[in-house]
């Protein structure tokens, strides 16, 4: 018989000693005595901060005590709303002034008056003008965004011709003179 | 040469490099290359179906379409602001204007938009869109670039808000004829004492106005800088003028 099968056998011998042992119960104060020589581990500042923000909280407060809280958080959430809202409008819309191009026509020669311009990327059907038989002119009225925007009014379809009450003029390297309209804010077409 | 200029340039030429590089040429006959070419790199939709309606409607030829579309890609490749360019596209087709004329404007646009983007890249270092605009307009118009350097030299370590009102100032006087000298005066004197607002950008309505009252520039000039030394707004100017009501259209009353 080698060494090997002897180990085995007491092995076995050895379980069957264990497995027919009867319960025992352990002596009184056995479990307390083991916890109180158990060195107790300290959570981390962290795990601490979990824990207290996770844990269930109870608060008790009466109704004349919340009402100043409520108060100030319902103020604070509007403020920060209004300041949302404007900061949005403000960068998604350009400020836009009403402006009025006025070509006199006191025979009223022309049949078509459109204006041309920077504005409406020279398209006269975006902007046709209508007469007033009162004031004996083309008028129309546009909202535009602040700079300064080269035009034209464009005549029966074909003839060029510049607002002669424009401020300034521009040559604008066809051999025309384009007219220049200022919009520097709501308060447009006066200094 | 600054290191946000050389790292623009950069960025320039390996754009070009793979826009044009495999393209027939700017001048070559692909149309459709051309149109594909510049969709890609950013040319509005709009200004391309325009240039294609031309050659569709036998307005112009396909050779033509190329010469009217280049400009625009060279534009996009140099990353300049495409809309000038759109714009003077759009403005001349709207005209009937011939194409060779639209090719040679914007042909010089296009020259007078890197002489803007060269002065802002190596004086404030900063590419402001709305400053390069202004100067690309004005020294196209025939504004003197010795001005714009004179001032960038002098105002380039303003604000990025007083730089582009002042920069508007010099382009809008300088395009009526308004001494420079005088605007710098103007723009010294506003700076030093904090008043230049926005607001001053289109001083040149007064200018012009006064100017139509027989008033002389130096004199407008002074009236600018005695309202600035008082802490004045730029309104204040036609009163100091000894104009009391005032309009654009130059209808001035004592």
């Amino acid at each position: 018989m080698s060494g090997n099968e002897d180990e085995h056998m007491l092995d076995a011998a050895i379980k069957y000693e264990i497995r027919s042992m009867s319960d025992q119960r352990p002596p009184d104060g056995f479990l307390n005595r083991v916890m109180d020589k158990l060195e107790p581990k300290r959570p981390t500042v962290w795990v601490r901060l979990k824990l207290w923000l996770t844990g269930p909280r109870s608060m008790t407060f009466s109704p004349i005590q919340a009402i100043p809280v409520v108060t100030c958080a319902l103020a604070l959430l509007a403020l920060g709303l209004m300041n949302m809202n404007y900061s949005i409008s403000d960068e998604a819309e350009p400020q836009l002034s009403t402006v009025r191009f006025v070509l006199s026509d006191k025979s009223m020669s022309a049949h078509t008056v459109s204006v041309i311009g920077s504005f409406n990327s020279w398209k006269a059907e975006r902007s046709v003008m209508w007469y007033n038989d009162v004031e004996k002119t083309w008028i129309l009225e546009a909202t535009l965004p602040p700079g300064d925007h080269e035009y034209m009014f464009l005549v029966n379809g074909d003839k060029l011709v510049a607002d002669p009450l424009a401020p300034m003029t521009r040559d604008d390297g066809f051999g025309n003179k384009n007219s220049i309209m200022f919009v520097n804010g709501s308060n447009e077409q006066s200094l | 040469m600054n290191s946000r200029y050389s790292a623009h340039l950069l960025v320039i030429v390996v754009t070009a490099f793979f826009l044009l590089g495999a393209s027939p040429g700017l001048t070559g006959d692909n149309f459709g290359e051309l149109v594909n070419h510049s969709l890609k790199c950013g040319v509005s939709a709009d200004s391309v179906e325009q240039v294609k309606s031309l050659v569709s409607d036998s307005l112009v030829t396909e050779d033509q379409a190329v010469s009217l579309l280049s400009p625009l890609l060279k534009a996009c490749v140099e990353q300049l602001p495409l809309f000038p360019f759109e714009d003077k596209l759009a403005e001349g087709i709207s005209k009937r204007v011939v194409p060779l004329s639209i090719v040679r404007v914007l042909d010089k646009r296009l020259e007078a938009y890197r002489f803007a983007r060269e002065l802002l890249l190596t004086s404030s270092g900063r590419l402001d869109q709305d400053a390069l605009v202004v100067i690309g307009e004005s020294v196209e118009k025939g504004v003197s670039k010795n001005d714009f350097e004179s001032y960038a030299m002098a105002f380039e370590d303003q604000s990025p808000e007083i730089f582009s009102t002042g920069v508007t100032m010099v382009a809008l006087q300088g395009q009526v004829g308004f001494d420079y000298a005088l605007t710098r005066t103007i723009l010294e004197h506003g700076v030093k004492r904090g008043v230049l607002s926005t607001d001053w950008r289109y001083f040149v309505r007064i200018i012009l106005a006064a100017r139509k009252q027989d008033v002389s520039d130096k004199a407008i000039a002074n009236a600018a800088v005695s309202v600035i030394l008082a802490d004045g707004a730029i309104s204040d100017v036609m009163p100091e003028l000894g104009f009391t009501e005032r309009s654009l259209a130059g209808e001035l009353k004592q």
